[in-house]
């Protein structure tokens, strides 16, 4: 899928149905329970027969993983995937400066780099700092984009110095004035007024303002309403000092009063009642708590929009030289203004966009979810490709490949695929003519130093919604140790990890695709064979309502597309050839024969596309 | 609905309708530490900031605590879902299936709260990857070390719920998560207390009364996002047929750019062909300023529409893109006696909702109307729901009777009531006690002792920052919320370990105050789903 034909996708087996009979404890009971059903014919203790891999469901794209994204652990000793394993951050660093942020500061800074690194806001990609003359040292600096050609000098906005961008542009609002701060300027009557109606000691101001509070008709014209930044600080300021004055007022009152620290006298205050309340067996009327009040002025973060304020974006919508499709933000641009860094989420016009600080990227360990083993740990340094710790999946699980079997004529055994006499090569893709057999090669190369045990399997008929049928004409085999390469090449017949069947040693050709038998066998690899008879893909033909022609509605993405999921089993004893770990399993496990290793899994191989 | 909040702001702020409030003493200001067991000493050892995040039917927000705005907003759409390692969505001159428009929106879900074709495993599937990229890219926090707060509708089906917290907790280790529900946030991200949440999403719209931080009542819409989008994309594609040119095809995407950047929405009552609109009447047509119609229609505005590989500039009138939301959002085309209860139209749903509550209640409401969700973007739509809200009060009063038999009844009784010498209910009329109404003046001095007074009975839009800034805003006061529901219990007994008990009341906490802490440990030991029961 999306890849090159053949290919090869794996199921973690933390995916499979074990995992979900677990579980169903905590989910609703379905409307019929088909498990109930399903368990009643087959009692066996034996393995229980599980459903073929559906490749086409769509669940399995989020179980399916190339084989390279996979890791292995060898505590559990199974296959690990992104899903069952967790990861730990283990340093921060800009992707386009490759300087690291200590994990420290990573959250002040908004999760993105605190330099000079900016990205484009129209096409996302790395900004630039360049002297508005050309050269020089002098003069205004700005950011420009060297692939769409955007400058900020678009939204009007010039920086005096080339470093330190970042906190210069904090100060800047579109169009080059300064930034209103993020604290609102709080109007001095408005706000000593609301903080002495509290006071009881004042009722004949608080009698004389009968009058509502204030609303937008005699609200300050002047004031401009506060940006979504500045309206949550002051908002934050507001519920705080709300919660701090509702408490003040009933000190004994546990919920709130227990966060404050105790240097407050409020909270002295509670605590001496604490003792003085229970002490005394009639406790003393306590307080009502004061009603914390809602935000009544725009200092405090209330904002009522103003009726114009739609209006001047439909004017600004229908204006030509701003307006038009052209000059509004696209979705993707809006998504990308997102976050507390700056940037301008609701930015409808493209002059209203600002650009964006890069985002900081992280280097991760991974651990396995049910041992905590850790399976990969990098070196901390952004510019190090190294790792502490790296087990991955495919130093462990054979290496799967897939090529069209020529005609049973003499042909080359190295002979390329474009060939092949079934499957057409056309634009990249694999064509399968339906209902043609077609014979294809599977090659499994070992990793390990160890000869290995594998027994493929496969649904006779392809699940899913066309059945395509599927034959392996050899399950179970060998590969052999993957030993030196000097040992074969110097042809010792003895070799100690060849086992013990006749077989074609590595010539190529010659291989028979008969039932049961190997096709082709070499040092570390062996070759098997497989026949594939392709069903016609129906198009589904859907009748319009309202028309009388009949329409052919489109084949689903991938739906033709020719997957065989197989089941792998492996095993293989762990050789000699590296004590550490074996010894480690000798003593772990004492009562099962040391060194055995198994492995199953779901394979997915995608042969390629079927005619329509 | 039940009411479900935040218990300790609840209990502190409970209204106190006899007491007199103190005036408060003076104090410091005060650090908010994390624990009531800290010592003041301990202040710097910080927790973890708290992660919130918002789950919608198409976005998924995240972000910490005490920021203003989330860290990123995830969608779910068909790229989204791909395996791991298929990049083709990247790839130049990839074309995806086309999807009849009546088909779309099922690839762009998360969730359906239609439960029938929604399968839990896939939601499952799509909440693990999208909260992995998350924490992985965005937040850059290990997953399960710091409480995260889920901002979530507040009917949510129990299925679905289950799913998304048993995938978090099977997962990851969240020692608790808590729940919010979004329209109280939504109040609170207003700086409100009690509001009337009018949230346009993606699947539906629904206006919740929120009072005092609690959810009285809730009504919804099938008029949505999705309803427009569809009808967007029939208006345009019918338009360029109409011009004669070839079938044009119309993707998702596509549709989705023109409704976020071209759709808006018209003043006043007047619809796009001149015909006033059947609800409002004559007094539609008082605001409606003409000279601004004649200049719409005449605008016209070029589109880069793609074909394939490259693109082709379609001229489209602006006009154009007002039409969709007259029928989607004011069912202009319908008169409202032949709408279903669950397709009443926007202004209908507010004026509904406003009506249902009791009248305390509703003059606090229809002072802070919100809007929300993706709709609230599209500009006008916010003031015209307001105006024809106003409108239908202005129509009908508060009155739940209406309809041509009952204005003439009215008349009738009318010409009776002259007919006979008194009026015909004096004899429920007795006269005043003679002095003063002791209730009347203590109200009235309960009012003159109230703080501020409060904007009341006047239609009042308030511009909210949002449910997921309302949460931020709240987890920064470290207030702890009241659906808290930690990993050990639910793992072993799930949703059904909740306690029943959905009558959430403050007042045992307040006078237990004493002895607060036995009273802790017991809250411990259950745990309620509240509003989400």
């Amino acid at each position: 899928m999306g890849l090159t034909f053949p290919y090869t996708y794996i199921s973690c087996p933390c995916s499979d149905g074990s995992k979900e009979i677990e579980e169903s404890r905590l989910r609703p009971a379905p409307l019929f329970h088909k498990k109930a059903l399903a368990e009643e014919p087959e009692e066996d203790d034996e393995e229980k027969e599980e459903a073929p891999f559906d490749a086409h469901h769509p669940r399995a794209s989020f179980s399916l993983f190339p084989p390279e994204h996979l890791l292995y652990c060898e505590e559990c000793r199974d296959l690990k995937c992104p899903r069952c394993s967790i990861e730990e951050q283990v340093s921060h660093f800009c992707t386009s400066c490759l300087f690291e942020t200590p994990a420290s500061a990573v959250r002040s800074e908004g999760n993105r780099c605190a330099r000079n690194c900016f990205n484009c806001p129209i096409c996302f990609s790395q900004l630039s700092v360049n002297n508005i003359n050309g050269a020089g040292k002098e003069g205004p600096w700005i950011l420009n984009c060297y692939y769409c050609m955007w400058t900020s000098l678009d939204i009007g906005i010039r920086f005096d110095r080339p470093t330190n961008i970042r906190a210069q542009l904090d100060r800047i609002a579109n169009g080059g004035k300064p930034k209103a701060p993020s604290k609102p300027t709080e109007t001095p009557d408005l706000a000593r007024r609301s903080s002495y109606l509290n006071h009881e000691s004042y009722p004949q101001l608080s009698a004389t303002t009968n009058n509502p509070p204030p609303t937008q008709q005699d609200d300050s014209p002047k004031e401009t309403p506060l940006d979504p930044a500045a309206r949550f600080t002051a908002l934050k300021a507001f519920y705080k000092n709300q919660l701090t004055t509702t408490t003040a007022a009933n000190p004994t009152h546990p919920s709130i009063s227990s966060d404050f620290s105790y240097s407050s006298p409020a909270s002295l205050n509670r605590i001496l009642n604490l003792y003085s309340t229970s002490g005394s067996f009639q406790p003393k009327r306590k307080p009502k708590p004061q009603l914390m009040r809602e935000a009544l002025y725009p200092s405090e973060g209330l904002l009522i929009p103003s009726p114009d304020a739609a209006t001047s974006t439909q004017t600004k919508l229908l204006s030509s030289p701003t307006g038009g499709f052209i000059n509004t933000t696209t979705l993707s641009q809006r998504h990308f203004q997102t976050g507390p860094a700056g940037g301008n989420p609701d930015a409808r016009f493209v002059d209203e966009l600002r650009p964006m600080p890069a985002p900081l990227t992280t280097k991760r360990a991974k651990r396995c979810k049910e041992c905590r083993h850790i399976l990969v740990k990098p070196e901390a340094k952004p510019t190090s490709t190294r790792h502490r710790i790296k087990l991955v999946a495919l130093s462990y699980i054979p290496h799967v490949s897939l090529r069209p079997l020529l005609g049973t004529s003499a042909a080359g055994g190295g002979a390329s695929t474009s060939s092949a006499p079934s499957a057409l090569l056309y634009g990249g893709d694999v064509i399968l003519e339906p209902a043609r057999p077609t014979q294809w090669i599977l090659k499994l190369t070992n990793p390990l130093f160890d000869a290995v045990r594998v027994s493929i399997a496969t649904p006779a008929v392809t699940p899913g919604k066309y059945g395509h049928r599927v034959t392996i004409l050899c399950p179970q085999f060998e590969i052999g140790a993957n030993s030196d390469v000097w040992e074969e090449a110097l042809g010792s017949k003895s070799s100690d990890a060849g086992g013990s069947a006749g077989k074609i040693s590595g010539s190529g050709n010659g291989g028979v695709a008969e039932a049961g038998k190997v096709y082709e066998k070499g040092r570390n690899w062996t070759s098997v064979a497989v026949e594939v008879v392709p069903v016609s893909i129906t198009q589904p033909i859907v009748e319009a309502a309202d028309k009388e022609e009949i329409q052919v509605r489109e084949v689903d993405e991938d739906e033709d597309v020719l997957e065989i999921p197989i089941r792998v089993r492996l095993d293989w004893r762990q050789g000699d050839l590296d004590d550490g770990a074996n010894k480690k399993a000798r003593l772990n496990e004492d009562g099962v024969e040391d060194g055995v290793r198994e492995l199953a899994y779901w394979m997915v191989l995608g042969v390629g596309r079927v005619k329509k | 609905m039940a009411s479900n909040i935040t218990s300790s702001i609840a209990s502190s702020v409970r209204p106190s309708l006899r007491q007199a409030a103190q005036p408060p003493s003076p104090h410091t200001p005060s650090r908010f530490a994390s624990s009531n067991l800290s010592s003041p000493g301990s202040g710097f050892r910080q927790e973890d900031d708290a992660v919130i995040i918002e789950l919608g039917s198409r976005y998924l927000r995240a972000g910490f605590e005490g920021e203003h705005s989330p860290q990123c907003i995830l969608t779910f759409g068909p790229e989204d879902s791909r395996r791991a390692g298929d990049y083709r969505g990247w790839a130049p001159g990839h074309r995806r299936k086309h999807f009849d428009i009546e088909e779309w929106g099922q690839q762009h879900e998360l969730w359906r709260m239609d439960l029938r074709d929604v399968d839990l495993g896939l939601v499952e599937d799509k909440i693990e990857r999208a909260f992995r990229e998350v924490y992985n890219e965005y937040l850059l926090t290990d997953a399960g070390s710091a409480r995260l707060m889920l901002v979530v509708p507040s009917i949510l089906p129990h299925p679905l719920l289950s799913t998304v917290l048993t995938t978090l907790f099977n997962r990851w280790k969240y020692a608790s998560i808590t729940l919010l529900p979004s329209p109280t946030m939504a109040a609170m991200g207003a700086g409100v207390r009690s509001a009337l949440g009018v949230d346009i999403g993606w699947s539906e719209t629904t206006v919740t009364a929120v009072y005092e931080y609690r959810e009285l009542r809730i009504n919804r819409s099938t008029r949505s996002m999705r309803s427009l989008l569809k009808e967007l994309a029939r208006t345009v594609i019918a338009h360029r047929q109409g011009k004669g040119d070839d079938v044009p095809r119309i993707e998702f995407e596509l549709a989705e750019e023109l409704m976020a950047r071209m759709v808006w929405c018209k003043h006043s009552g007047e619809t796009t062909d001149g015909r006033a609109n059947p609800l409002n009447g004559a007094e539609a047509q008082v605001d409606s300023t003409p000279s601004d119609n004649t200049d719409e229609r005449e605008i016209e505005i070029e589109i880069d529409w793609p074909t394939g590989v490259s693109s082709q500039v379609v001229t489209l009138p602006l006009a154009l893109f007002s039409q969709p939301v007259e029928k989607v959002f004011l069912a202009s085309d319908t008169a409202s006696n032949y709408l279903d209860d669950n397709e009443h139209s926007l202004p209908m749903l507010v004026y509904e909702t406003l009506q249902a509550l009791p009248p305390d209640a509703r003059a606090l409401c229809m002072s802070r109307i919100t809007f929300v969700g993706g709709g609230s973007k599209i500009p006008g739509l916010a003031p015209r729901t307001m105006f024809e809200v106003d409108l239908l009060v202005k129509k009908y009063g508060w009155s739940t009777i209406r309809g041509k038999r009952v204005d003439d009844r009215r008349d009738k009784l009318r010409e009776i009531a002259q007919g006979r010498a008194g009026k015909p209910d004096a004899r429920f009329q007795e006269p005043l006690p003679p002095g003063e109404d002791y209730i009347e003046e203590k109200l009235r001095k309960q009012q003159a002792k109230e703080a501020l007074p409060v904007v009341q009975g006047q239609l009042r839009r308030v511009e909210s920052l949002g449910a997921w800034t309302g949460a931020s805003l709240l987890a920064s006061m470290k207030v702890k919320g009241f659906v808290d529901i930690e990993r050990e219990k639910f793992l072993q007994h799930g949703l059904a370990g909740a306690r029943n008990n959905v009558d959430i009341s403050v007042i045992p906490q307040r006078t237990s105050s004493g002895a607060g802490f036995t009273k802790a440990g017991d809250e411990r030991k259950s745990w309620t789903l509240a509003g989400w029961a």
